[in-house]
């Protein structure tokens, strides 16, 4: 107590320094009788102001006196005070722009914690680097998130997330989505939630009430997917265990992802996370084809010159059948070898907007198509669309090998080349127009050789 | 002890500075003045700017209250209860008017005076009428009508299977079955009146409708059981998201169904709505004919639906043309169809065999059994 009384000289109230004006309390411990006035002017020996004493964490009765006396001064204070502000700020900002090194945050547009992400690898480390949401309605193309897997400090494995406005796709980029999402291997998410997901693939529309920026009524919002890249769309072989973790990861992290994007965009209304959903079957489990009733629909039937083997298997959408309707309107059927199922896709787009972008995917060039609807097909490629009770309705007949046009076959080989797509198709649109109510669709194709 | 006001007016000039004995309490007790002071004002403030927090103003047996509430009626205008009747009951019809007006006009609850005695109305932007009862009891035109208003095509099923559409400028709810009576149950719609006819987007409306839903539930005696909350996006009204324009032409038939086929219309001259097309329920809303205002009043109506709620609106309307019942896909299901009398002169042969095609159209997309007219 006494020690402090020296202090107590005349002062300018300056509010920097409540402590000296202590005559008791914990800053009185361990001073010894050396200390500073309020003008810093010294009153021990040789110690300046503002000189950090040497060795100030040396052992001597008066080091860590100096150190507090130097912290505990006007000047010292006012350091102390900008040099935390300016901590404070700057750890303020960096955790508002996300940037906070060692902490795990929500990547892809904040949109996916980090177990959600991880679960989409094996490793542990995982990184990622996104462009900014606002390209998705800027470009028209799409903006995109890539989280990466890294072991031991090297790429692993990659999974690109995107948003897409798909609506505006045409040509060969709305048929090279088609072909990489709409294949049998994808499974409804279910659950009123629109879109589909694989081990490898996966996407969720966004709903059209739900835009960056308002439309007016009449203004029709063009339909925007969110989706998940990983590996190969369509592998043709996955050991079960990797196919089943990749399908849980894949389809919960879609609509995450639908509703970080929600978010983003300020909307009401968020997806709930899917079920388990149910996977195809793996390599050489594929289903045995039966030729009489194409992808277990009455009525179609693989002509007798096809049935080779080549086409002994089959996969169709899993968790739809080929009566009543399909929900999320998308069922896909790949036809061929239990291992790669390359011979023929057969693909019904019930869901009006997606038929039209699908519908979309063959140009000028190709021949058209006659009958109850409006159709095209060129290379490998079929698609006829119909007016149906949902909507416009878009059915796809692809031939993968015979994209060339004439499945590799040159001269009059090639002119008899047969077109499976071609043959298929008037029947297949037949029976599931039926199924989806859209009345008697005939299908008219140019006269095959035989 | 002197009281503290007067210590420090009399020993110091100002709370900033301090003087010798215990400065730090008079910088508490200085710190403790500020604040009262501020509250003091602010509650001050709030009193006169009418925002008193404590007391907010409800509407509508409590469903929307003041200075918060559902998006549709917005934060820039006044909220004015024009009607109110007595709390919903199972039952009883029940009605709220409720207007939004220019926070400008001074125009205060069911007196509706213009506060400069008369010279200028106040400035109405919307109102929204709420109604909360079983649809009109007696099985003919009046419940025709009514069908024909809340299960339009224009209008969007609700998401997560719940038993209600919302369109632009109308919602329908049909409240749990612990509130019917006498075989009908209670609903609650929501349309707008006046100037505007559009209440907001679809999600605006839902927001509206089931606030109005919930507190209809605690009043009417049904608020057990599951809530009435809506988490999955509300979709917008036409399946291809066009608010109230999917208009639709058929040669393929109206509403889209191939069997829905008139021989004696000329092509363009009805449209129609196409509400929901899924696996419960399907609706369809045609116009041609236009009011003596110029507007398109409904020339017809198909709704089809698995949905026990929303088929409980046909409730009595046994032995009636134009509906039948079965079973698809495992699940009782209702398929109506009404026509004014001009369509149903133009059906050929005859309106019964027009509805018999609709069902079959729509039956073979649902995969059903026993379809069949009402015993």
């Amino acid at each position: 107590m006494s020690a402090r009384e020296s202090d107590d000289g005349p002062r300018k109230g300056a509010a920097g320094m409540p402590e000296e004006s202590e005559a008791t309390g914990p800053n009185a411990t361990g001073r010894n009788a050396t200390g500073r006035d309020a003008t810093g002017a010294e009153v021990t020996g040789a110690e300046a102001p503002g000189v950090e004493p040497p060795g100030v964490g040396a052992a001597g009765p008066g080091a860590p006196g100096r150190l507090r006396r130097m912290v505990r001064g006007r000047r010292g204070t006012a350091v102390v005070g900008v040099l935390v502000g300016a901590l404070l700020g700057t750890g303020l900002m960096a955790w508002r722009s996300g940037e906070l090194p060692f902490v795990q945050r929500d990547v892809c547009w904040s949109s996916l914690s980090p177990d959600v992400a991880g679960a989409l690898f094996t490793n542990t480390d995982v990184r990622s680097t996104e462009l900014p949401l606002r390209r998705a309605t800027e470009d028209p193309m799409h903006t995109e998130c890539s989280i990466q897997a890294f072991g031991a400090d090297e790429l692993e494995s990659e999974v690109t997330a995107s948003v897409r406005t798909l609506g505006e796709l045409k040509g060969a980029q709305a048929w090279n989505w088609t072909r990489e999402y709409l294949s049998s291997r994808m499974t409804p998410l279910g659950g009123g939630t629109p879109g589909m997901a694989s081990s490898t693939r996966a996407w969720a529309a966004l709903p059209a009430s739900c835009q960056e920026r308002s439309y007016e009524p009449g203004e029709k919002p063009p339909l925007r997917v969110v989706s998940l890249a990983s590996d190969k769309a369509d592998p043709d072989f996955q050991n079960d265990v990797d196919a089943r973790r990749g399908l849980d990861a894949m389809s919960r992290a879609v609509v995450r992802l639908a509703d970080g994007v929600m978010e983003r965009y300020g909307c009401e209304g968020r997806y709930a996370d899917p079920p388990k959903l149910p996977r195809p079957p793996e390599g050489q489990a594929a289903k045995d084809l039966d030729a009489d009733r194409l992808c277990g629909l009455p009525g179609v039937r693989l002509p007798e010159w096809a049935r080779d083997d080549d086409t002994t298997a089959v996969r169709t959408t899993p968790g739809t059948s080929s009566a009543g309707p399909t929900p999320g309107g998308i069922r896909s059927c790949d036809v061929g070898r239990p291992i790669g199922l390359q011979r023929l896709r057969l693909t019904t787009v019930a869901d009006p907007e997606l038929a039209r972008v699908v519908s979309s995917a063959l140009g000028d060039h190709a021949e058209p198509l006659g009958g109850d609807g409006e159709g095209a097909h060129a290379g490998g490629l079929s698609v006829y669309s119909a007016k149906c009770q949902t909507g416009q309705v878009t059915f796809v007949a692809y031939e993968k090998d015979a994209e060339e046009g004439t499945g590799g076959k040159t001269g009059a080989a090639a002119r008899d080349h047969r077109s499976l797509g071609l043959a298929v198709l008037p029947s297949y649109v037949k029976s599931e127009a039926k199924r989806i109510g859209c009345g008697e669709v005939d299908v008219k194709v140019p006269r095959l050789p035989s | 002890m002197t009281a503290v006001p007067e210590g420090v007016g009399a020993n110091e000039p100002s709370c900033g500075e301090s003087r010798a004995p215990r400065p730090r309490r008079r910088r508490t007790v200085c710190l403790v003045l500020l604040v009262l002071a501020v509250l003091g004002g602010a509650l001050l403030g709030a009193r006169v700017t009418e925002n008193w927090p404590f007391e907010p103003r409800r509407y509508c047996w409590g469903a929307w209250q003041e200075g918060s509430g559902p998006d549709a009626l917005g934060d820039d205008y006044r909220r004015v209860s024009k009607r109110e009747s007595a709390p919903p009951e199972r039952g009883r019809q029940a009605t709220c008017v409720l207007a939004l007006v220019d926070p400008g006009s001074d125009s205060t609850d069911a007196a509706d005076m213009p506060a400069d005695g008369g010279k200028t109305p106040p400035l109405e932007y919307k109102r929204v009428v709420a109604h909360v009862g079983p649809p009109p009891r007696a099985a003919g035109e009046r419940r025709s009508a009514w069908l024909a208003a809340f299960l339009h095509g224009s209008a969007a099923p609700l998401p997560e299977g719940l038993p209600g559409v919302v369109g632009r400028d109308r919602g329908m709810f049909v409240l749990p079955r612990e509130c019917d009576s006498g075989g009908l149950p209670t609903v609650a719609t929501v349309r707008p009146a006046g100037e505007d006819d559009e209440l907001g987007s679809e999600p605006e409306v839902a927001g509206l409708l089931m606030s109005l839903v919930r507190t209809a539930r605690e009043k009417a005696g049904c608020a057990q059981g599951k809530p009435s909350r809506i988490t999955a996006p509300v979709r917008a009204s036409g399946p291809e998201g066009q608010s109230g324009m999917g208009r639709e032409e058929g040669d393929a038939g109206l509403c889209r169904i191939p069997g829905m086929r008139f021989a004696a219309v000329p092509e363009g001259r009805y449209g129609a709505h196409v509400g929901a097309v899924d696996g419960r329920l399907q609706t369809c809303s045609v116009e041609g004919r236009t009011d003596k205002h110029g507007d398109l009043v409904s020339s017809g109506q198909f709704v089809m639906t698995s949905r026990p709620r929303l088929a409980a609106l046909f409730a009595g309307m046994r032995g009636r043309d134009g509906l039948v019942e079965g079973e698809c896909g495992g699940r009782r299901t209702v398929f109506f169809l009404q026509l004014d009398d001009r369509l149903e002169k133009k059906a050929t042969p005859d309106s019964r065999r027009v509805f018999a095609r609709t069902v079959d159209s729509v039956a073979e997309r649902l995969d059903c059994q026993n379809v069949r007219p009402r015993a």
